[in-house]
């Protein structure tokens, strides 16, 4: 499996962490430019950025202030795939750790391909190569 | 191996033909001669560019050489991985800002969508090779 993980700390504390990653209203500042979301398991989730690109999905587990799991949609690259958002105390704040995953397995082909230069264009993959050989 | 014998590798059209039909299953190097529009001699360079990069793997089979796709150099689950990775990047970006500016009610938002991404997290990254 191919997990893409991240982790920050946000110099906030759990509530507030909460609020930012789960009210519409925030998720509009950082998320994308239009965000309907409710922390509510089965809710629908839908998330639209200026460029037009539209992701839908549906939130599959609320753990409140702690974890929150959605699945959505990527038309882009056709691959859907499961977003976990894990929420602890940490002295600077509050530590946010971003997990997001495919749904579906990843033909490996050796070959970069066409939607990889139009959604990263060449330096997140070489940025990405780096990583991998680091 | 470096980063740029794969770009290098990747950059030619034949290699990426050799690719292309070492991914559907390995073959000798007369074989992929006899299949691509290319020549004996010229198959033959082009796959060890491939191995230096780290994309083809060898095994003697009888008495020729059969070459097969080591695809974990560059793959689309690392193409993956490179575009959502980077969308996490700059998302963070402005969720720290975000952050940092204070409560709902007293900041104005981020004037701008796209700020660096230098928000102080970690770019921790896992790629299990299949």
């Amino acid at each position: 499996m191919s997990t893409v993980r991240r982790e920050i700390v946000l110099p906030v504390a759990r509530e507030r962490a909460w609020a930012l990653l789960t009210e519409a209203a925030e998720l509009r500042e950082w998320l994308a430019d239009d965000v309907e979301l409710e922390p509510d398991v089965g809710a629908p989730l839908r998330v639209a950025w200026a460029s037009g690109e539209v992701r839908e999905g549906v939130v599959e587990e609320v753990d409140e202030r702690r974890r929150l799991r959605f699945r959505w949609d990527d038309d882009a690259t056709g691959v859907p795939s499961r977003v976990e958002w894990t929420l602890a105390d940490d002295p600077g704040g509050t530590r946010v750790v971003v997990e997001e995953r495919p749904l579906v397995a990843l033909e490996v082909r050796g070959v970069p391909l066409p939607w990889v230069a139009r959604a990263t264009g060449i330096t997140a993959l070489a940025r990405a190569a780096a990583l991998a050989y680091a | 191996m470096t980063v740029d014998a794969v770009f290098a590798a990747l950059a030619d059209p034949t290699r990426r033909a050799v690719i292309g039909r070492l991914a559907q299953e390995p073959a000798s190097a007369s074989r992929l001669a006899g299949e691509l529009p290319v020549s004996r001699q010229a198959v033959a360079k082009h796959l060890a560019a491939l191995d230096r990069a780290g994309l083809v793997g060898t095994r003697r089979v009888g008495r020729e050489t059969r070459y097969s796709l080591d695809p974990a150099p560059m793959g689309e689950a690392m193409a993956w991985m490179a575009s959502v990775g980077a969308q996490w990047d700059e998302r963070l970006a402005r969720l720290a800002g975000r952050a940092r500016a204070g409560g709902p009610r007293t900041s104005p938002a981020p004037s701008s969508r796209r700020q660096p991404v230098n928000a102080g997290h970690s770019t921790d990254e896992t790629f299990d090779r299949r």
